[in-house]
């Protein structure tokens, strides 16, 4: 997000490259390109690598990258680099969630996540400051421009938080960093794990494949997550345009308010997913999180009504993402009984949904229409509705279907002594 | 003893389960510690290096593609 939109840095970069309008947009086509064809090869590497050096490996890798942007002299060159960022960015998200699936429980999941995801809202609201911050403070320094100046400034945050991965992060049960995690501390996760009947050491075979294709909860979590992008107008930045169709604001206090909508997003992410793992259980968390969704669209909608009220929609745009780090604890619990089904779902949701993303907003969010985008706002709402329905199809779905896996309410009840009483009682009386 | 097979309150939140022994919650404050602010401070910085170019290229309204 901008917070500090001074052109004579801001657009310094677009005038000493000389690019026009088309290429600005292909270099953005470039990233998600690069993002979606990333996840790929990780769909099936999980289970075959240790992930306390999968993750510092993107990491470094993206870093370095970012680094290299600031020598760019044209348009390809900035295209290469920003292919290979999308790229080695892509599969962090659902290598993050596999490390968290590996080794907590279904109703412990969500507060971690929730934690996790809040990085992710910090980084729109902070992103502005330090990319102006870093242009404006180095500009002309050592002869060159702020913008090459803030590339490199990422890449030295970046590339140690790297390094730092490779010697915190636990990895996996069955394939654990020795560093800060010993032999006993791995013994008792896996114990802990096997109680849910979780498995960490399965190998993702051509066989996993034909096992998930069989099971219906696998194409339903496709068809959640696929909803659930596509059930937000926050990408499109709707908010700040219709800010700045009020014409009241200045660009630099558009920018301030802008921040309002995603910082309301992280009390709403760690609601959402404290009540799932307390209280709710992830369908209804998921439920609540779009029901809020569900009536921010509805005003938008409607959209002649007064101004108050829109703010309030817009204020409740977040609501949608609160519910990301429960959906992933879910899929997560799952299919916990397979390490590379849950692998490979984790990723394939992600470049699925992802990639849907690439085109959809191009059919409902034309930006001729902003601020009121009529197909959009009522495609979003459609997809929030379909999302919660398809939530519960799904839960039933678990709770008829004995896969292994196993619905949210019962996530948390299968706790060893309780499971040993029922089946103490169940074979008394078969006895 | 599980939350939902038997319903708790809502005063009765906890944070571990009762079924988990102080040696597992040792492990699971030490996983936290390991995992929860990495995992936040990274996906932080992948945000920031994503977003970096189109802060150059479309000021002043940005659009914003989060999420991922």
């Amino acid at each position: 997000m901008l917070t500090k939109p001074d052109n004579a840095y801001v657009a310094g970069m677009k005038e000493e490259l000389g690019f026009h309008g088309n290429e600005l947009v292909q270099l953005q086509t470039m990233y998600i390109v690069g993002a979606v064809t990333g996840q790929i090869p990780f769909m099936f590497l999980f289970t075959y690598l240790p992930m306390h050096w999968v993750i510092p490996f993107l990491d470094i890798a993206w870093g370095i990258f970012t680094l290299l942007q600031y020598r760019v002299t044209g348009f390809a060159e900035l295209a290469a680099y920003r292919f290979l960022v999308g790229w080695f960015e892509a599969a962090f998200f659902p290598a993050m969630h596999y490390i968290f699936g590996s080794w907590y429980r279904g109703d412990e999941l969500g507060r971690r996540g929730g934690f996790f995801y809040v990085g992710l809202s910090l980084g729109t609201l902070t992103a502005g400051l330090i990319q102006a911050g870093a242009s404006a403070q180095l500009e002309g320094v050592n002869g060159l421009s702020g913008w090459r100046w803030m590339y490199i400034i990422c890449a030295l945050i970046t590339i140690p938080v790297g390094v730092l991965g490779y010697f915190i992060l636990p990895g996996t049960p069955d394939r654990p960093n020795k560093i800060f995690i010993n032999d006993d501390d791995v013994k008792v996760a896996r114990e802990r794990l096997e109680r849910t009947g979780a498995r960490s050491d399965e190998r993702f075979t051509l066989n996993t494949l034909k096992k998930l294709g069989k099971s219906g909860h696998f194409w339903f979590i496709i068809i959640v997550d696929i909803l659930f992008w596509n059930s937000s107008t926050t990408s499109t930045g709707g908010y700040l345009l219709w800010l700045k169709s009020l014409n009241r604001y200045s660009l630099a206090r558009i920018n301030e308010l802008g921040t309002i909508s995603p910082a309301i997003g992280i009390f709403w992410t760690l609601a959402i997913c404290f009540a799932s793992d307390l209280v709710l259980g992830p369908a209804w968390a998921i439920t609540l999180s779009h029901a809020f969704n569900i009536l921010g669209l509805i005003i938008l909608n409607i959209w002649n009504v007064p101004e108050p009220a829109l703010w309030f929609a817009y204020m409740m745009a977040y609501t949608a993402y609160a519910m990301s780090s429960v959906f992933h604890g879910w899929v997560n619990s799952q299919l916990r009984a397979s390490s590379a089904q849950r692998s490979f779902t984790l990723v394939l949701i992600n470049a699925v949904s992802q990639s849907t993303t690439a085109w959809t907003p191009l059919l409902v969010f034309k930006t001729v229409e902003a601020p009121r985008f009529v197909k959009g706002h009522a495609f979003c709402l459609a997809c929030s509705v379909l999302l919660i329905a398809a939530t519960h199809l799904l839960n039933q779905y678990l709770r008829t279907k004995d896969t292994g896996a196993i619905s949210d309410s019962e996530a948390s009840s299968i706790s060893g002594p309780e499971k040993d009483e029922k089946d103490e009682k169940s074979k008394q009386v078969v006895l | 003893m599980s939350a939902y097979a038997k319903p708790r309150k809502w005063h009765q939140i906890q944070w571990y389960k009762d079924e988990d022994t102080p040696r597992e919650r040792k492990l699971i404050n030490k996983l936290d510690l390991l995992i929860v602010p990495y995992a936040f401070l990274a996906y932080w910085i992948k945000y920031i290096d994503q977003s970096n170019l189109s802060m150059f290229l479309f000021p002043p309204l940005a659009l914003l593609k989060s999420r991922c």
